[in-house]
């Protein structure tokens, strides 16, 4: 099974994570920068990538800025206030389900257990 | 990673053309993406990376992006105009709300007949109507180059903020017809002039304050969008 169906429902938290390492991105690095993070095991499709970054915005979890590169303009995400408070909310929501998964997976397992 | 040669630009130009894309914001950020994309492909791997490119970039998922950030675009202008309305009132701009109600009710109040007070209503109509063609001056000026790369694609390019921010530009001259004749329609046996002072000291706080917050929203997505 493809990973990507896998990443979906924590793709907002992927990329209010990487908008929270670097202080602003845009959308074609952002897909290289989870590529390289994961070795390619994960690549994130700009079909979902869009969509999902315009959503932030309307949200008011991301603000753009848009720069001229080279002969072309560009568009940079960064995240607002809201947006850094809501890193710590949604990877924290992140991190339970990813808990309560490896439980399902395997009830021997505790957390801080290798 | 390296620089794409013209012929190859043009071989991106075209394909994006063929989504007959409207909206700037959209164009550009697809445009950015094929490109950012291709650069980091040798020369004989570009036809390959740009059908691959193209198979994730479809007719049906560019416009659907392009229908939802319309859309989007739409609601985040109402909503911005809105949140500067409030700020408006918030207390480290209370001096400036003040300020602006203060002159404009002296104003009001200094009026003394019929003309006078068109002339009040109209002073914030005539800063919207000016607002209205410096704003369509500055969003062709920020979109020659777009338009200017992308030239032949048939169909107009536009800013998806354009349509939202100039339809409020206009509705508040439209709004005024209403405002100045719907009275003179409906209470055709009532003397209006004792309430002629009031009513236009109010509707002219209400413009100001419409014109100004509607300039800050233009203000803020001008770094944002092709606006």
């Amino acid at each position: 099974m493809s990973n990507n169906n896998l990443i979906k429902g924590s793709l907002q938290t992927i990329i209010l994570k990487l908008l929270e390492e670097n202080e602003k991105m845009y959308g074609y690095e952002i897909t290289q920068r989870v590529k390289e993070l994961t070795e390619g095991e994960i690549k994130i499709t700009e079909g979902a990538l869009y969509p999902a970054l315009h959503k932030l915005e309307a949200e008011g979890l991301l603000t753009t800025e848009i720069q001229q590169v080279d002969n072309r303009v560009r568009k940079y995400y960064s995240l607002t206030k809201n947006g850094q408070k809501e890193v710590s909310a949604k990877m924290s929501e992140l991190q339970s389900f990813v808990g309560n998964l490896q439980r399902i997976l395997d009830p021997e397992w505790r957390p801080g257990l290798a | 990673m390296r620089q794409l040669t013209n012929i190859e630009l043009q071989e991106i130009r075209k394909a994006i053309m063929r989504k007959e894309i409207t909206s700037a914001e959209i164009l550009m950020e697809v445009y950015d993406h094929y490109i950012s994309h291709l650069e980091e492909f040798p020369e004989d791997k570009f036809n390959e990376q740009l059908f691959e490119l193209e198979q994730k970039f479809t007719y049906a998922y560019c416009h659907a992006l392009q229908f939802r950030f319309n859309k989007e675009a739409k609601e985040d202008i109402h909503k911005t105009q809105w949140l500067v309305i409030r700020k408006y009132f918030c207390t480290s701009r209370w001096l400036y709300l003040v300020g602006i109600l203060a002159i404009v009710y002296y104003i009001s109040s200094q009026a003394r007949n019929e003309q006078e007070y068109t002339l009040l209503l109209l002073s914030p109509m005539i800063l919207l109507f000016v607002s209205n063609i410096v704003f369509g001056i500055q969003n062709r000026r920020k979109l020659r180059p777009l338009k200017k790369a992308f030239k032949g694609i048939g169909i107009p390019i536009n800013s998806s903020l354009a349509s939202p921010i100039s339809e409020r530009l206009s509705l508040p001259v439209l709004m005024a017809q209403v405002f100045i004749y719907l009275p003179k329609l409906i209470f055709t046996n009532i003397d209006l002039t004792p309430y002629l002072s009031a009513g236009a000291g109010m509707v002219t706080i209400v413009l100001i304050l419409y014109t100004l917050s509607l300039l800050e929203v233009w203000k803020l997505k001008s770094k944002t969008a092709m606006v």
